[in-house]
């Protein structure tokens, strides 16, 4: 062991300036860095939430519901000894003087934060303090907020039919509002201030939680208090909340675990040159060994050592910059995050062990194996012939280990399935086209004269590697492409397509009484598209006379509507922006205990025409039947309902309605007296609601982007590893075409040609891809009629990957033009 | 003398491979017997199947007909790693084109048989060293030295184990007349001080005549030539 280890550090260092082994480190560097930071940052956010569960949910334990949560119930957990508020949380829009904005007002009670701290400045620049929840009539506001409303500490706000005094800025909650997508500013006041405005009636958008605190065996015998009387609520806990989190950050944890993977497998292909390269390199060496009286196994041990300890310094540059990406990442997703410390956890480590040990196994080890199996008697003949070729072993294990890295950084096998699938395809169509383009080069170079026929024929010369250059580096381009220009571009297109007058505004809570007076009002205001929908919440009862239950469906959802309330609207005629699927709808003056259902919900439940639904409304039950179903058109923005009545069914159920419109921005100001004139109303900004969507996936885009730039650099140390795999080849080349005459200026222009032609190709398939993708999802995603595609965007991809290729030409081929012919032919 | 005796046995050794006009019979049904500390040159026309006769010998490759005996072991015996164990043991090379390790200096190559006998000997590398005299070469790589420099750093890595069987093929071939004779000295008394057994490969009558046997290969036949 010890004798194959000294073995093996012999001469080492020596070999750390070889190009193909900088490349291997490079990559392998590349590659693991990739993995360790979308593991660390999933590993973050998971442990941050374990660690701190009773912060993050704000106590010890806790019910949540869309419902009000009932006052009873926090007077009894103080009764027996315990803290306890009650939270509700809604969006809004805010006006002051001229300005509006859309807030997330967070209603608590006196007590609050139970766990963990609440800082607020007073301020805008000045320290964080700790505080207690705002007195009173007084509001804690995010700077954000104050600066959208020109607002300054000590002003007055008027919502919900009160003013308040704004007392301090708020800095941070310990507590996490239950969305992690929320971006919008958060405004903190006393719930029992706002409590009998009327804002946070059934029908309100409103997020209720209890939440409880204080000695364990207190909090559980409250706990079995508390489970009979909920029916609308559900239990918090920590694994809840985890789960909360985890649906929510997994959207980008995904997508950034793609683009690690197309790093790591970039990574691999660029360790399988490399290693081949290195492979070739050392067959004389290896045939010497074997000579001198070490066994092929010796041999295979002494190559493999040499690799572990070669992967040694990758490993930790690796880790190294891991760790430094995934800071830059938890940076850049911000507020998309619970907060939570940088966490130096195991599994992580270990994950991007693994992804190390494989790219290793899988791209490296079999090259050197082969090695072990030169045959001794080639010291005896100068045999050149060193098939520079991956062999077949290598390309096996390669793609085995692929397939075994994109398993392990998708964790379902369906998606690693469709992952892999996806890659493939890129992958094939990418170097489909090199082959391509070494035969047109080849035919083309003919027809040409000096340096260009000359690199047009060095491309043709080599398909194989040049498939793979383009490989590895137009799906890198592509995957850029499509986050950097075509996803902005679609959501850009989408939001314009709209019918101008969709509606902008949702106002909720309008009281049956109010309803004339409001839709007057906005008829007034000069609001179009106005439409008004009945609205009651209820509970589902029974289907087809059985109690549903959320285990027996599979769609996460179904469990949200057996448990929480469930919204009913009524109608005579069919709602526009629908699609009737199958059965009828009724028509007017018909009378029938009747329902038209969403395709969703239908979906969800398996619901089919004829279907018996038993529903309660506050104290009354109502039942119906299934006669339609129909598909709407959520784009729209117009509000839809999932489950609609027959008018005769449930009219008489106690409600209120709903108003969607559009208004043009100017006259945002009506809606300021409307509210004020109604303290009860939740105006809701669509607009506001869509640029905040816009902001999310931008900041999930970005955060791809930078694993993405990783990709490119493995992309990167692809192309090196293929160039310097010819630079024996290219030797002899050059000092041939040097003894026939050609220049030194001819060789570096046609070998800038060869390269240049590389980062040109590679920029249109990854231009093309990216376009037709973006063409694709115009279509079928988005259901845009037609899609402009941003060339402009993309066509700077040409300019920027030729760069690339003849920066990496100019790297692994430095001196190859250059040296003199005689030198050349020598050592060829 | 009799066959047990012999370092070296070879009965009906014959050699073909296929090429691209059919088999091609390079050695025919050869026998020798080697003894030890005996000095033989094997001389023959460039193609004659030198080299390959030498490669079968240390069992670098295997014979399509006939019987190895080297040492008292039966090479179609062994298998790879037992080769190889042998080889460690017994034998060493010196080659035409040198052969040093390019990313190793000239004391690192010459240490490399004793690092995979697990043995560490700095006073004997240094030895060896002085013996080829490039004690002040040492730390170089190979590629900055001479051929014939080159050349005696390998004839120190062969000497350095001492070991009971020199192979040397050509190794005047790639070195001018005088750097080429001066290197023949050095393996003729390397030799005669460590008592060693050569089988010399070389196209170079002068060199061959200084061996005790002289045998020529030709038309795939080994025959005797007269001592000059
Ligand atoms: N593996 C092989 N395949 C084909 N021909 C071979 C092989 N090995 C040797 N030869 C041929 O056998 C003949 C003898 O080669 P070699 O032993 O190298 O001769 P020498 O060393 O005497 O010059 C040559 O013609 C050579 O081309
Ligand atoms: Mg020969």
């Amino acid at each position: 062991m010890m004798r194959t280890l000294r073995l093996s550090l012999m001469g080492l260092r020596r070999e750390l300036g070889g190009l193909e082994v900088l490349t291997l480190i490079a990559a392998l560097a590349l590659g693991t860095a990739a993995m360790l930071a979308v593991r660390l940052l999933g590993e973050r956010i998971a442990s941050g939430f374990e660690r701190d569960a009773a912060v993050w949910i704000g106590g010890d334990f806790g019910v949540a519901g869309r419902s009000p949560v009932d006052p009873a119930w926090g007077a009894e957990a103080r009764a027996r000894g315990l803290s306890a508020t009650r939270i509700a949380q809604f969006p809004s829009v805010l006006f002051h003087d001229e300005s509006s904005l859309m807030a997330e007002i967070k209603a608590v009670e006196e007590g609050y934060p139970l766990r963990g701290t609440l800082l607020v400045a007073d301020r805008p620049e000045g320290p964080a303090r700790e505080s207690d929840a705002p007195p009173r009539g007084a509001v804690f506001a995010e700077r954000r907020l104050l600066e959208a409303l020109a607002l300054e500490i000590g002003d007055r706000l008027d919502f919900a039919g009160a003013s308040f005094e704004i007392a301090g800025v708020l800095i941070a909650e310990p507590d996490f509002g239950g969305d992690l997508f929320q971006l919008a500013p958060r405004l903190l006041l006393r719930l029992e201030d706002i409590e009998d405005s009327g804002l946070l009636g059934p029908g309100s958008r409103a997020a209720w939680r209890l939440m409880v605190a204080g000695p364990p065996e207190a909090v559980g015998v409250f706990r079995e208090w508390l489970k009979p009387r909920l029916q609308s609520h559900r239990e918090l806990g920590p694994g809840d909340l985890q789960r909360v989190a985890r649906t929510a950050s997994e959207r980008a944890e995904r997508f950034l675990a793609l683009a690690a993977v197309l790093a790591v497998l970039f990574s691999g292909v660029a360790i399988a040159l490399a290693a081949s390269q290195y492979a070739a390199r050392r067959k004389d060496e290896a045939a010497i060994l074997r000579c001198l009286g070490a066994g092929p196994r010796r041999t295979a041990a002494i190559y493999i050592a040499r690799l572990l300890i070669l992967a040694l310094p990758a490993l930790l540059a690796g880790t190294l910059l891991g760790i430094a990406l995934e800071t830059a990442l938890y940076r850049l997703l911000g507020e998309l995050l619970p907060p939570s410390p940088f966490s130096a956890a195991f599994a992580p480590m270990l994950s991007a062990g693994t992804v190390a040990l494989l790219l290793l196994s899988g791209f490296a080890l079999p090259a050197l194996l082969d090695l072990a199996a030169v045959p001794p008697q080639r010291v005896l003949r100068a045999e050149s012939s060193s098939p520079r070729r991956v062999s077949r072993s290598l390309s096996l294990a390669a793609t085995l280990a692929a397939f075994l890295i994109v398993l392990h950084s998708s964790r379902e096998t369906p998606l690693a399935l469709q992952v892999g699938g996806a890659l493939a395809v890129l992958l094939s169509l990418a170097s489909g086209s090199g082959l391509l383009l070494a035969r047109i080069a080849r035919a083309v170079s003919g027809l040409t004269k000096g340096p260009l026929a000359l690199g047009l024929a060095a491309l043709g010369r080599r398909p194989g590697l040049l498939a793979a250059q383009l490989a590895g580096l137009s799906s890198s381009l592509f995957a850029l492409l499509l986050l950097a220009a075509i996803g902005p571009a679609l959501l850009r297109q989408w939001q314009q397509a709209l019918p101008p007058e969709t509606p902008n505004w949702f106002l909720l809570n309008v009281q049956p009484h109010q309803r004339d007076a409001i839709e007057s009002a906005l008829l007034t205001a000069g609001a179009s598209s106005l439409s008004l929908e009945p609205f009651a919440t209820g509970r589902l009862l029974s289907i087809n006379g059985r109690t549903p239950r959320a285990e027996d469906y599979e769609d996460p959802r179904a469990s949200t509507w057996i448990h929480g309330p469930l919204n009913l609207s009524w109608r005579e005629s069919f709602p526009a922006a629908n699609r009737l699927l199958s059965g009828r709808f009724w028509e007017e003056g018909e009378r029938r205990a009747e329902a038209s259902v969403e395709k969703t919900w239908a979906e969800i439940f398996g619901t089919r025409l004829g279907d018996r639904y038993r529903v309660a409304i506050a104290d009354r039950e109502y039942e119906f039947e299934v006669t339609s179903l129909r598909e709407a058109d959520w784009d729209s923005f117009r509000v839809n309902f999932f489950i609609l009545l027959h008018p005769s069914v449930a009219a008489d159920a106690p409600h209120q309605w709903v108003a969607s419109f559009h208004l043009p921005r100017e006259q945002t100001t009506a809606l300021a007296a409307l509210g004020a004139a109604y303290p009860n109303l939740t105006l809701i900004d669509v607009e506001a609601i869509l640029e905040r969507l816009r902001a999310t996936v931008s900041r999930i885009g970005e955060a791809v982007k930078l694993v993405l730039a990783l990709g490119l650099a493995a992309g990167f140390t692809v192309l090196l590893a293929a160039l310097a795999a010819t630079r024996g080849e290219r030797h002899q080349e050059a000092a041939l075409l040097r003894t026939l005459g050609a220049s030194r200026r001819q060789l570096a222009l046609a070998a800038l040609v060869e390269h240049a032609a590389i980062g040109l190709i590679a920029a249109i398939v990854a231009a093309a891809g990216a376009a037709a993708t973006g063409v694709l999802l115009a279509h079928f995603a988005f259901s845009l009629p037609a899609f402009a595609t941003p060339w402009s965007v993309l066509l700077m991809a040409i300019p920027a990957s030729m760069v690339i290729t003849i920066l990496a030409g100019t790297i692994a081929l430095r001196g190859v033009v250059s040296a003199p012919p005689a030198l050349s032919l020598r050592r060829g | 003398m009799h066959d047990n005796h012999a370092l070296i046995v070879v009965r009906g050794l014959s050699k073909r491979v296929r090429g691209p006009e059919g088999e091609i019979r390079i050695l025919d049904r050869i026998d020798l017997q080697v003894f030890p500390g005996e000095s033989v040159a094997i001389v023959g026309a460039s193609g004659s199947g030198k080299t390959t006769l030498l490669g079968l010998l240390a069992g670098l490759d295997r014979p399509s007909e006939g019987e190895i005996i080297l040492a008292g072991r039966r090479l179609a015996e062994l298998d790879e790693e037992a080769l190889a164990a042998l080889r460690l043991a017994q034998i060493g090379f010196v080659f035409q084109s040198f052969h040093l390790l390019p990313h190793l200096t000239v004391e690192e190559n010459i240490a490399l048989p004793l690092e995979l006998r697990g043995e560490r000997d700095p006073e004997r590398v240094r030895a060896a060293l002085a013996s080829v005299g490039l004690e002040e070469r040492r730390r170089h790589l190979p590629r900055t030295l001479s051929g014939g420099e080159q050349q005696r750093a390998a004839i120190a890595r062969a000497f350095v184990t001492l070991p009971r069987l020199l192979f040397a093929d050509e190794p005047t071939g790639n070195l001018d007349r005088k750097t080429g004779r001066r290197v023949g000295e050095l393996l003729f008394r390397l030799n005669r001080e460590r008592g060693a057994t050569l089988l010399l490969v070389t196209h170079d009558r002068e060199l061959a005549s200084r061996c005790d046997r002289v045998l020529a290969l030709s038309e795939g036949r080994l025959h005797s030539e007269a001592p000059a």
